[in-house]
């Protein structure tokens, strides 16, 4: 019972999931009761708090676009969905059911139709649809199973019976954050967790590795990918996080390739032979040689290597068709006709438009109903009639009117009510449960439990459509304690470890190493910026000279051109430019700039980076919004301070990387971006401020914020005790084998990565990024450090100086280039071409 | 009639291609009276793989890939076909429109019930009331079918100006039909639109025409083209073509390489490339021929003709 603490009481007329209709707690909810009783509100609160924080560390979190920056942390209320084990007996069934009668659908389909020769299904219900793929005609995989994962979304009716409002086929999404909720869940919820029974998920995942091997044709270690959109869609999160649970190489599209009847993934060390795909982007944009939506996307060619058996795709192409809503109003029919009797588990009441009586029905019923398009295309949703006004239902009618084939009506269940924490109370809120299936033996295993959504308030009713609402673990109650398996079976870890680099796509390296190389820029400005910040408010201000020269090194080390190098440049008052410099997003080369493309580079390569790592890139988001806000208001009071937040940020995600990833191939390229861009940094530095420096005879000024903005100044003064002298700075900033932010110090680091990631493949010639590396190398080993710092006689400047630093320019300039030529894939993305004209006749 | 019809397709590409996923709908089907003698597909350079195979509507489709780096690609195709000519049908007799739309809906035999796929929306042709405006009138329910799908392939003919320079393989049947210009595969959209949008099964048929040069001159080589027009279902009968570019239904003098719902479902060659420069020139050259019994060339050659070709660049 629910003691004075803990009050909810149901306000509505819907089932409610807790309490039943005598207003006593149902059976199932006795001992959850009983523990967040004793728990408190107060401690539920506490764990409510770090249950958000975990997720927002893990990075669990949906894009509803395309914005670099917007994504919502994932919402998890502490309260689980918990179905006894008896009601959910019931929903498995009708689930394993209705994925068996999915599969002969499709299997029919694209095999011998006999569901609209036989007139089961109007053949206007399939012809006239866009997920109908003509091209996939005869495409079958081996086995029985033409579907091989399913999803549905159920909600319950106030009589308590379980309806199915929408199948997915393609590629059903929600399995990875039904994980992550329930390892979120049972972090914050031990006890609780531990004595109440719950059935485990981790075997519905073995069975999709079992599946996905049993289905390739290669049985000695199959190579299985995870072929995703890529970074920024909704569910990018989801598919790093379980192609990292499942042990499968994420892969966008242009990391493989149709060659000789297979397909292959494009790999650091060549080609290698995909089996199986575990597909994650829809039919419409998977092959472009087939549809045009998918230019820029997919891989061309992929159907027809599929058909040739080269390779499996899991689901197939063309199974989105059993998402069209209109099969829901024939599939009592279709059950009939394929398993001679009724089903299970019903589909919410459904009209199609395309039929006249149907019509009739949804014209008269207009305004109760909920109308839905027949292809599900994003950011097309399902109405709620009785949400329009007049003029919007009068609209509506006439669009479904002119193209009635094209939509169906479904009455509008009013799905039960579930507490929610709301504040510091419980609210009740409205529930859709996904339930997943996937291919076993000769029928299918059901996820013993699922994704639960709930809605934003009580009598919403757009749940599956706007996942900002919240999402629930789901529990099913076993009768006893079950065993643990682990997802990877003990005999295939044997193999996973001989694989240890196993297969990175070309485009990942590049991704890590373009996230060394902005970390490293992002820090070096934001280092250079704190000092000229500090120069400027300091208590012995530079000449005006000097302080030219600082600033327009900022502009010219940053690329943030005209900035200070413009002829009416401000440089009384440079704060505003310099926080221009940091902040303005859209200006190529400013710190925020190169930020998002830390962001960007970690979006595409997230299943390689630690948790800790993670929560590390969500820190420098948090830290970007931070500055964005604060920025303007702190411009007169100490902004630099404002800069060393984010500066720790960067620095700790370098001090990681050091500390929490494995020497691997894909840990030396993301060092070598960072080596070759402090490298690059620092000459460019010292050529910009330190060559003109015309100085005082011995000292030259200008050397202390060089040094502080390269991290150096405390050992130099440690070191030399004496005035900044060229010839000392210079010993420390580019021959100082021992200083981590010398020149010297990261063309020797470059050179281990190098010759390691060469390993033994290596020719008795030496590689052009190689022999840049070593004749920058050579250029400072053979140059006599008095020389120098010697000036030019005529000029005043440190002439041999500008000499070293021009050719250790060219050549770390040169390395990159070669390093990304030899490693990286710019193959220019696929062009369609239309080649056979036009009819002219 | 016998044809040998050798089409051929060259694409230049400004920069190398590095790999090549092409789909050609050049091989003829065997329809009714249509037999297919022989038909070769040449591609150059060679392709790394190459598949021919009957394809959901029974046209015979060849993907072929090309996977070492070239500048461009030739495609040739050299087939025999002999057709049988039709017998005349006689259009003020039949069924009727309301009669075909009643057979339709009910779909009472596989043949009718497969038609209805051609009544529907695809790719490149969508139904709008603008379209069945433009063809209500001639479709009275009481009117002989045949007789009115003829007037409708007249009507074509006579208010649209062939014009090769107005629209592209885009433009949109909208922009054809305000503008009353456009080319065979924008009469034959436009007549399968107005079909469809009426409710009729209509469906798009891709092949060739043989052309005959003005009195006393020669053919020249390479003069013909690939061409498309439309076919209406007549339940309990058969398809039936007609061609609004011509205003004829055609006899013997039409080959037909391969039909779909629209041009995209069979057009004749296309792909995807890697690489390539994005500037491309392509050019075709057809030649249709008719075989003379006991003469085994098919055209009279003439020398020093120039061979003229059709070239046309696309974005």
């Amino acid at each position: 019972m629910l003691t004075d603490r803990f009050v909810y009481k149901p306000q509505h007329d819907q089932y409610d999931e807790v309490i039943g209709a005598d207003g006593n707690v149902r059976e199932h909810w006795h001992y959850p009761m009983r523990v967040l009783n004793a728990m408190g509100m107060d401690a539920l609160l506490e764990r409510q708090r770090t249950a958000k924080r975990i997720l927002r560390d893990d990075g669990a979190s949906y894009s509803p676009g395309d914005q670099l920056n917007v994504s919502h942390t994932w919402s998890l209320d502490l309260l689980p969905m918990i179905l006894s084990s008896q009601e959910w007996e019931v929903i498995e069934n009708a689930l394993r059911e209705r994925s068996e009668l999915l599969n002969l659908i499709l299997s029919d389909l694209y095999g011998e139709r006999t569901l609209i020769h036989n007139k089961v299904i109007p053949p206007a219900a399939i012809f006239s649809h866009p997920g109908f793929l003509r091209a996939c005609d005869g495409i079958r995989l081996p086995g029985e199973h033409q579907l091989i994962f399913h999803a549905a979304d159920l909600v319950r009716s106030a009589s308590g019976e379980w309806l199915v409002i929408g199948d997915r086929a393609q590629a059903p999404s929600g399995t990875g954050y039904a994980l992550e909720n329930r390892t979120v869940l049972r972090k914050v919820m031990p006890s609780l967790f531990r004595d109440a029974h719950v059935h485990r998920l981790s075997n519905f995942f073995l069975q999709w590795r079992r599946k996905l091997a049993e289905l390739s044709q290669t049985k000695d270690a199959p190579l299985v990918v995870y072929l995703t959109q890529g970074a920024f869609k909704e569910n990018s999160f989801e598919d790093a996080y379980l192609a990292n649970y499942l042990g499968y190489p994420l892969v966008q599209g242009r990391d493989l390739t149709v060659r000789k009847g297979a397909l292959w993934l494009k790999s650091l060390d060549g080609l290698r032979k995909v089996d199986v795909v575990l597909r994650r982007i829809d039919d419409s944009v998977a092959d472009p040689v087939i549809s045009r939506q998918s230019f820029g996307q997919g891989v061309p060619g992929l159907t027809e290597v599929a058909r040739a058996g080269g390779v499996i795709i899991a689901n197939p192409l063309g199974s989105g068709i059993l998402e069209s809503p209109v099969l829901a109003k024939y599939m009592p029919a279709i059950a009939r006709h394929f398993l001679g009797r009724d089903l299970r588990l019903n589909s919410v009441p459904t009209w199609w438009c395309g039929d006249a009586a149907d019509l009739a029905y949804v014209k008269a019923h207009f305004d109760d109903l909920l109308i839905r398009h027949t292809c599900r295309v994003p950011g097309r949703h399902s109405i709620f009639v009785a949400d329009l006004n007049q003029q919007e239902r009068a609209n509506l009618l006439a669009k479904v009117l002119a193209h009635p084939i094209d939509y169906v009506a479904q009455s509008a269940v009013r799905p039960s009510q579930t507490p929610a924490l709301d504040g510091k109370v419980f609210s009740s809120r409205p529930l859709v449960m996904r339930g997943f299936t996937v291919a076993s033996g000769n029928s299918y295993s059901v996820m013993p439990g699922g994704l639960t959504h709930i809605g934003t308030h009580i009598d919403t009713q757009h749940i599956v459509s706007q996942y900002s609402g919240g999402s629930k673990d789901t529990w099913i109650l076993a009768s006893e304690p079950e065993v643990e398996d682990s997802v990877f079976e003990p005999e295939k870890l044997a193999r996973a470890q001989l694989d240890r680099n196993f297969s990175l796509p070309s485009r990942v390296i590049d991704n890590l190493f373009w996230f060394g190389r902005y970390a490293e820029r992002a820090e070096s400005g934001l280092r250079l910026v704190r000092t000229a910040f500090e120069e400027l408010n300091s208590i012995e201000p530079l000449t005006p000279d000097s302080r030219r020269v600082l600033l327009c090194s900022v502009t010219k080390v940053t690329g943030t051109f005209p900035g200070f190098t413009a002829k009416d440049a401000d440089f009384e008052t440079p704060e505003h430019e310099l926080l221009d410099v940091v902040s303005n997003r859209a200006r190529p080369g400013s710190i925020a700039h190169c930020l998002e493309a830390i962001l960007h580079s970690a979006d595409g390569v997230k299943e390689l980076l630690s948790n800790d790592m993670l929560r590390l890139v969500n820190d420098i988001r948090d830290g970007m919004e931070y500055l964005n806000k604060n920025l303007e208001s702190s411009l007169q009071a100490a902004p630099e301070e404002l800069l060393d937040p984010l500066i720790t940020s960067l620095l700790a995600l370098c001090g990681l990387s050091q500390e929490s990833m494995v020497r691997g191939r894909a840990w030396r390229f993301m060092e070598m971006g960072r080596r070759l861009e402090r490298a690059q940094k620092t000459v460019e530095l010292l050529s910009h401020i330190l060559v003109k420096d015309k100085g005082d005879g011995q000292s030259v000024p200008l050397l202390k914020p060089v040094l502080a903005s390269l991290e150096s100044r405390i050992v130099y003064k440690r070191y030399y005790r004496s005035g900044y002298r060229l010839d000392k700075g210079m010993e420390l900033l580019l021959f100082d084998r021992q200083n981590p932010r010398s020149v010297m110090f990261q063309l020797e680091s470059l050179r281990n990565h190098l010759e390691d990631v060469e390993g033994p493949n290596k020719g008795v010639q030496l590689s052009d990024d190689m022999r840049c590396i070593l004749r920058a190398t050579n250029s400072l080993l053979l140059t006599p450090v008095d020389e120098i710092a010697l000036r030019d006689e005529k000029t005043g400047e440190h002439a041999n100086l500008g000499k070293l630093l021009t050719q250790l320019d060219g050549d770390l300039k040169a390395a990159s280039q070669a390093l990304a030529d030899r490693y990286f894939d710019h193959a220019m993305g696929p062009q369609p071409v239309e080649m056979s004209g036009r009819g002219v006749s | 009639m016998k044809y040998r019809v050798r089409h051929s397709t060259r694409y230049e590409y400004a920069d190398q291609v590095n790999q090549g996923y092409n789909v050609a709908y050049l091989i003829p089907r065997e329809c009714n009276g249509q037999r297919v003698n022989y038909s070769d597909i040449r591609i150059i350079p060679a392709p790394t793989s190459r598949i021919k195979r009957v394809d959901y509507f029974g046209n015979v489709v060849c993907h072929f890939t090309l996977e070492r780096p070239h500048k461009s690609l030739e495609v040739i195709v050299d087939s025999e076909v002999e057709i049988a000519p039709s017998e005349p049908r006689l259009l003020s007799g039949g069924i009727t429109c309301a009669e075909v739309l009643a057979a339709l809906d009910l779909g009472a035999d596989v043949e009718d019930m497969c038609a209805t796929e051609f009544r529907f929306d695809s790719p490149m042709v969508a139904v709008a009331p603008q379209l069945a405006d433009y063809g209500r009138d001639l479709f009275a329910p009481n009117r002989p079918f045949l007789e009115a799908v003829s007037a409708l392939n007249t009507r074509i003919f006579n208010d649209f100006k062939y014009d090769p320079s107005f629209s592209t393989v885009a433009t949109p049947l909208d922009d054809v039909l305000k503008n009353r210009r456009g080319v065979c595969q924008d009469f034959a959209h436009l007549a399968i639109g107005v079909l469809r949008s009426l409710g009729f099964a209509a469906r798009y048929v891709s092949g060739y025409l043989e052309t005959l040069p003005p009195p006393g001159q020669v053919k020249m080589q390479g003069a013909d083209a690939s061409h498309a027009w439309f076919a209406v279902y007549i339940p309990g009968d058969e398809w039936q073509d007609f061609d609004p570019t011509n205003d004829v239904m055609p006899a013997d003098q039409h080959i037909t390489t391969a039909w779909g719902r629209d041009y995209s479902d069979v057009t004749p060659l296309k792909g995807v490339v890697f690489g390539g420069g994005g500037k491309q020139v392509l050019s075709v050259a057809v030649d249709v021929a008719r075989v003379e019994l006991g003469s085994g060339v098919g055209y009279s050659t003439v020398p020093n003709t120039p061979v003229q070709s059709q070239s046309q660049s696309q974005s």
